[in-house]
């Protein structure tokens, strides 16, 4: 499939180098970029060391346009890079002026995949310009699995709109890994206001992946219950003087904001969780005894986990566990009125 | 009385002059014929098109239970996917999401023989069959007439029963069958707030009630769902009023069974729902990850829905047949009193009831 796609015209490497200087290229990413949310340095310490091993990919600007005038096709980052080294000017490859947007695209598309991975921004974008000049059928088949995406016209659209709904600041925090792909399908949800007071949260705090899901969900589920914006309970007091505690580190900080909205989210829930940590700690187990409960009080099984040096140490602890007086009754703690 | 509009009816190629496509299509009132293919949908989740097709897999399927909640070995009748009615809970708005419109499966007469064939091939094996799992069962009826088709083959086994499942008042066509035997008219109930506010398009609770006990008069088997139970703001009293109607409307010694479970979703349901139905309060409640991946309650909330609705069911007649759908034995035990221990005596159990009813 992929092949339908391929460049029969044109070998890169029988367009030979050309000598260009900064001023000559346009600043701006151009058409074909798909790089988001980058760091020129390691590049830049890279083509200090070695030189320039891969050249940047250049198009003469339009017909109306000055013949000394270049477009970026490929190597936006190197060219910053380069700029940022002052060296000037490096070789380029200059394309001939019939190839076409297509075959620019494709240029770009292998060139970068080949040397690295693309953060969901960039997949965004290099799907959101593959469905511009590709067929959807063709995007979907052959190109998605190059991005180890499934070939589903949900997780396309999911792209697209990460692409066009986003805001910068959003986009930066996907493309830093400070925003999970999971949190962004559920900020795509919500109206760009909203997303940008959870921005807030995620630019200072660093959720797990769950947690940030977690968090999301429970805001958005107790602005409908209570029937208060979203908004407004993201800038509740209890959550600011968390977020923006000098005291907690992250992931106490996570932990806390967790905690809060779960208290409200699943009052029950949590009530028992608590009751029964005070039935485990009342009960006195031996060191290294623990009981733990059926995730979400489902299962119907609680769990006995002893570490022991030998057996005499097991025997010695099951002995200790067996003379505990509070077993018998040791239940679901809902049945305590707990 | 509908409460929904048919405004296009779509066939598939090839099935112009298939028998049910031409009696459907002769029912549809100010049609307009589309090509199936077209990508352009009319009304939400096209709900209001009609799309007839032939349908290429299995007829008959067993419901899709999962091996850590008891199930009751129900078989389902594929004859049409998609539904009228828009219920805010409906687990079709994610089964379904990609094959929109009321699809009808034109082609059922034709496979009827192969249909019965599976219930034929071991006559001491009970068969208890449903259509109304991925549509409702009469909601297209008036169109589809499905009781024309398959209440009589089904009314001459012992060996199966056939439940029509709906939340509708659409009678007419069952009431029109000389058939009665082993056919089992259904209704889907629940508190009159979530009758009123979720279960959008559906017959009145009072309206479900009548129909009930019209059937019930005509002499036809009938059984309840309370099926999603949703603790909401006073549940106990709706519910309750809700059993207090079926008290005054219904003979209780002509129910073969109610069954009773509580909301459960894949993860996936949720965003649909909080886009269709925005002001709903179905995801309230406290829910908690199952077993099988789905939200459900946390277990104390249903076993209090349960055993609440046990007894006062019970209150009202102590042989309901009452049976839990989708639940742990642990749960059957703590709200039932008692439990089937696992599928195969829930199927027992309501094996032993058909035979029971249908002696």
């Amino acid at each position: 499939m992929i092949q339908e796609f391929s460049m029969d015209r044109l070998n890169i490497i029988d367009v030979l180098p050309q000598p260009v200087n900064l001023n000559q290229i346009d600043d701006s990413p151009g058409p074909c970029c798909m790089s988001y949310g980058f760091d020129t340095k390691p590049l830049a310490d890279s083509i200090h060391r070695i030189g320039l091993v891969n050249l940047p990919i250049l198009t003469r600007k339009g017909e109306g346009g000055r013949r000394d005038e270049f477009g970026v096709v490929a190597g936006f980052r190197r060219i910053k890079a380069l700029q940022s080294l002052h060296v000037e000017p490096f070789p380029c490859r200059i394309l001939p002026d019939d190839v076409s947007s297509r075959e620019r695209l494709l240029l770009n598309l292998y060139d970068n995949l080949t040397v690295r991975a693309f953060n969901p921004v960039e997949t965004a974008m290099a799907l959101t310009r593959l469905v511009e000049l590709f067929p959807p059928e063709a995007v979907l088949k052959s190109f998605m699995p190059l991005f180890n995406l499934p070939s589903h016209a949900e997780t396309l659209r999911l792209f697209a709109k990460i692409e066009t709904d986003f805001e910068k600041r959003t986009k930066d925090l996907l493309a830093g890994g400070d925003l999970s792909m999971k949190g962004a399908k559920l900020l795509l949800e919500m109206d760009p206001t909203a997303r940008q007071r959870f921005c807030r949260y995620f630019s200072v705090i660093k959720f797990s992946r769950n947690q940030q899901a977690q968090f999301i969900e429970c805001v958005n589920d107790l602005a409908h219950i209570e029937r208060i914006p979203v908004l407004e309970l993201l800038d509740e007091s209890p959550l600011i003087e968390i977020r923006d505690s000098e005291h907690l580190n992250n992931p106490q900080k996570a932990k806390s904001l967790i905690g809060l909205l779960r208290t409200r989210r699943v009052p029950r829930l949590v009530k028992a969780e608590k009751g029964f940590k005070r039935m485990v700690e009342k009960l006195k187990l031996p060191p290294g005894t623990h009981i733990t409960p059926p995730p979400f009080f489902e299962g119907p099984h609680y769990k006995l986990e002893i570490s022991f040096k030998d057996g005499k140490d097991l025997l010695e602890k099951l002995l200790a566990v067996q003379k505990k007086d509070g077993l018998p009754n040791f239940e679901d703690p809902w049945n305590k009125g707990i | 009385m509908a409460n929904f509009h048919i405004k296009k009816a779509m066939v598939e190629e090839g099935l112009n002059r298939n028998p049910m496509s031409r009696r459907i299509l002769a029912r549809v009132p100010h049609k307009s014929y589309e090509n199936p293919s077209a990508e352009n949908l009319s009304g939400d989740m096209g709900k209001d098109t009609l799309h007839l097709l032939a349908y290429k897999g299995e007829f008959l399927k067993p419901c899709p239970g999962t091996k850590e909640y008891i199930c009751c070995g129900y078989q389902i009748l594929n004859v049409a996917t998609n539904c009228p009615l828009d219920c805010s809970y409906c687990i079709l708005q994610s089964y379904f999401h990609h094959q929109p419109r009321l699809r009808i499966h034109v082609n059922v007469e034709e496979n009827l023989a192969s249909i019965l064939a599976v219930i034929d091939q071991d006559t001491k094996q009970m068969v208890r069959v449903g259509t109304g799992e991925f549509a409702d069962s009469l909601a297209l009826d008036p169109l589809a007439r499905w009781t024309d088709i398959l209440m009589p083959p089904f009314s001459q086994r012992k060996n199966a029963v056939l439940e029509f499942k709906t939340k509708t008042n659409h009678i007419e066509g069952l009431l029109a069958s000389p058939y009665r035997d082993r056919i089992i008219v259904s209704w889907s109930l629940n508190s009159p707030l979530i009758c009123a506010t979720e279960e959008r398009g559906s017959a009145t609770l009072k309206q479900r009630l009548e129909a009930a006990r019209r059937c019930q008069d005509e002499g036809f088997v009938v059984s309840f769902h309370f099926d999603p139970l949703i603790p909401h703001k006073g549940w106990r009293e709706g519910y309750g009023k809700t059993i207090g109607l079926m008290e005054r409307y219904l003979k209780p010694e002509g129910i073969i069974w109610i069954s009773m479970g509580s909301l459960r979703f894949m993860p996936d349901l949720k965003s649909i729902i909080r886009k269709r139905h925005p002001g709903t309060i179905i995801l309230d409640g406290e829910f908690i990850t199952g077993l099988d991946g789905k939200a459900r309650y946390f277990k104390p909330i249903r076993v209090e829905l349960y055993e609440f609705m046990r007894e006062h069911l019970e209150k009202w007649h102590s042989d309901l047949g009452l049976y839990l759908c989708m639940e742990s034995d642990e749960v059957w035990r703590k709200s039932m009193g008692w439990s089937p221990g696992n599928s195969e005596g829930l199927k027992d159990f309501l094996d032993e009831r058909v035979e029971r009813i249908f002696r």
